[in-house]
């Protein structure tokens, strides 16, 4: 393993280890009792003990939050595309993405539910909603920065409108779409337990927090919320993880040694040195 | 030292004090609950009580709280009662435990997990006697053991739910693969739209609900009737230090009370007027104040007509049936769930 590749894991597993410090730390300097707030390593147990109720549960809040994440990405960047061809289409949707951002999702989860049932609906729905405002509005921004001069060249040699968007406008939301998908990678679960939480079929993560809520057994409340939590660090890096693959060129500055671009540096300056 | 031996002697601070603050228990401390017994009040001076409610916003059942502080009977018993709410109802006993206040209303699966956890609290009174929870549908929709099956009902998750649905499902000669449960936020909209066929909870809630929406009763089903043990739902609670302490506060507490009950069963609308004077913005209508406080006042009384009277039977039930759904690991001796001593008989 290489010495970045290991200071890639170990740095941020030090805060994670930081994070359970201080919150350990903060228990007991308070005193606070066990029924208020547990110590890390009691919620960890609970996690442990209930793992074979929890990990089917924590698979169904996943899928839920896959598809809802998809649909949300999908319709974010459909919506900014669709509002950076036409400037009356922008001005008419902006201020409702914005609106739509300023509704407590929770306002609209019950009425979500008494509309789609009780199934996986309404929590897409819920995600979706969440998602696709950060991704709209980071590839909104996106296609406004892209070089006008870039454009009108294009454009002066012939290129059409549809080429221009491909060959120019495209690649310039990668960056801003990568940034909105990480903004609605962290937020995504949490739509889907509020969407658990207003209604659902059989058990769910929400649920059983809300169960062990009832019985008083805060270790199991604070070890899902971990477990929600983890879900929500995992997609996100998962997020990363594809935003390395599918953009080497962000995180990469060394020479290429193969194929197109060989002769590119990109952190190449014009007066550098070759 | 190169950037790796400080990140590497960071992690092992960071590890040796999750270790330190992690090491040991507090077992002692968790079950003390509070900062221990209060001081009796100056001579004259009424004594300062902070009680917590069951939920976290008021409704009718504080009818007899509100009834008490008004009429005067919290002051000629010599109390100056202090209503909180907590943040979730959840945490109603949590809030008792840990000395935020001195005196709550609970419900009595509450009670049952207090004892487990040992939060230091024990019921002084039943608020209501009897079960009155059950199984509802929207008017005009018959509702009996033999039309449950294929059902779709709802519940909120909670323990009460959990513990009493079996039982009825057991009568019905169904069991959990029967009939759809659905864990809702909010079951009334979802069972007046059909969205659900089935709803669950307490009658002075569910029926006030649906009359105040429809003007017509629901159809109920009453556990209690069905196979579920009659155990009261509600009960007054003391923190054990606070109770220490302070006995003879406790003990007018709930002489205060328990006339002001009376007196709000004498006169209900007066009683519902009263609260809605005292909490204008209580966010319900009159119509289903005054039909949740009358249902509630069914159940207030036990069967000698007594109030707050409790008996190691209906501790015994409710705790048998939530080990038969595995929250209790065991049935306690009923008296860690109770004590009488705080009733005043005369």
């Amino acid at each position: 393993m290489s010495r970045s590749t290991l200071r890639a894991i170990l740095i941020p597993l030090a805060s994670v280890v930081l994070v359970f410090a201080v919150w350990a730390a903060l228990i007991r300097l308070f005193g606070v009792d066990s029924f208020v707030a547990p110590t890390p390593l009691e919620a960890l147990g609970a996690v442990r003990e209930d793992w074979s109720i929890l990990w089917p549960l924590a698979l169904q809040t996943l899928e839920e939050t896959i598809y809802g994440f998809v649909a949300g990405a999908v319709l974010g960047f459909v919506l900014a595309v669709g509002m950076a061809q036409t400037r009356i289409v922008r001005d008419l949707l902006y201020p409702v993405l914005v609106g739509s951002q300023a509704v407590p999702i929770i306002a609209i989860a019950a009425p979500l539910v008494i509309l789609l049932g009780f199934g996986i609906l309404p929590k897409v729905v819920i995600v979706a909603w969440i998602v696709f405002f950060p991704v709209a509005v980071s590839v909104l921004d996106g296609l406004a920065r892209v070089d006008p001069d870039l454009v009108a060249l294009a454009r002066a040699m012939g290129g059409s409108r549809a080429r221009i968007f491909r060959v120019i406008r495209l690649p310039a939301t990668v960056g801003p779409l990568f940034s909105g998908l990480k903004i609605g990678a962290t937020y995504a679960v949490t739509g889907a337990v509020i969407g658990e939480l207003v209604g659902s079929t059989g058990s769910s993560l929400a649920g059983y927090q809300r169960q062990a809520n009832s019985s008083l057994d805060t270790a199991a409340v604070w070890g899902s919320t971990l477990l929600m939590t983890a879900i929500g660090i995992g997609w996100f890096l998962l997020v990363v993880g594809i935003e390395r693959l599918a953009t080497p060129w962000r995180t990469r500055s060394t020479r290429p040694r193969l194929g197109f671009g060989a002769s590119i540096r990109p952190d190449h300056r014009p007066g550098d040195a070759p | 030292m190169n950037r790796t031996r400080i990140l590497a002697l960071l992690l092992a601070l960071a590890v040796g004090a999750l270790v330190a603050a992690c090491g040991g228990s507090d077992s002692e401390e968790a079950a003390t609950g509070g900062d221990g017994a209060t001081s009796a009040a100056p001579s004259g001076e009424p004594t300062k009580l902070t009680v917590s409610y069951s939920w976290p916003t008021v409704d009718f059942m504080a009818v007899p709280l509100v009834v008490a502080d008004e009429m005067g009977y919290f002051a000629e018993a010599g109390v100056d009662v202090e209503l909180i709410f907590p943040p979730d109802p959840a945490s109603s006993a949590k809030v008792l435990a840990t000395g935020d206040s001195d005196i709550g209303l609970i419900t009595t699966t509450d009670m049952a997990f207090a004892v487990k956890e040992g939060l230091g609290i024990t019921a002084i009174g039943n608020y209501t006697t009897s079960n009155n929870w059950g199984l509802f549908t929207k008017p005009g929709t018959p509702i009996a053991l033999d039309t449950l099956k294929g059902k779709k009902i709802s519940g909120y998750g909670d323990s009460w739910t959990k513990a009493m649905l079996p039982f009825v499902l057991d009568a019905a000669g169904l069991t959990d693969g029967d009939v759809e449960v659905v864990t809702v936020d909010w079951d009334l909209p979802l069972l007046l739209n059909g969205k659900v066929d089935v709803a669950t909870n307490t009658t002075n809630f569910m029926v006030s609900g649906v009359v105040d929406e429809t003007g017509e009763q629901p159809g109920v089903l009453l556990a209690k009737d069905n196979g579920a043990p009659d155990v009261p739902v509600w009960v007054y609670a003391v923190n054990d230090a606070f109770a220490e302490g302070d006995a003879e506060a406790v003990t007018a507490f709930l002489r205060a009370v328990g006339e002001a009950t009376v007196w709000a069963s004498d006169n209900p609308e007066e009683a519902v007027k009263m609260f809605e004077q005292a909490y204008p913005d209580n966010g319900y209508t009159t119509t289903f104040n005054t039909a949740g406080w009358e249902d509630t006042l069914q159940y207030v009384r036990g069967a000698d007509g007594s109030l707050f009277l409790m008996d190691d039977a209906q501790w015994t039930a409710l705790a048998e049936a939530l080990k038969g759904i595995g929250e209790l690991d065991e049935v306690a001796p009923a008296a860690e769930y109770y004590t009488n001593d705080f009733i005043s008989m005369d």
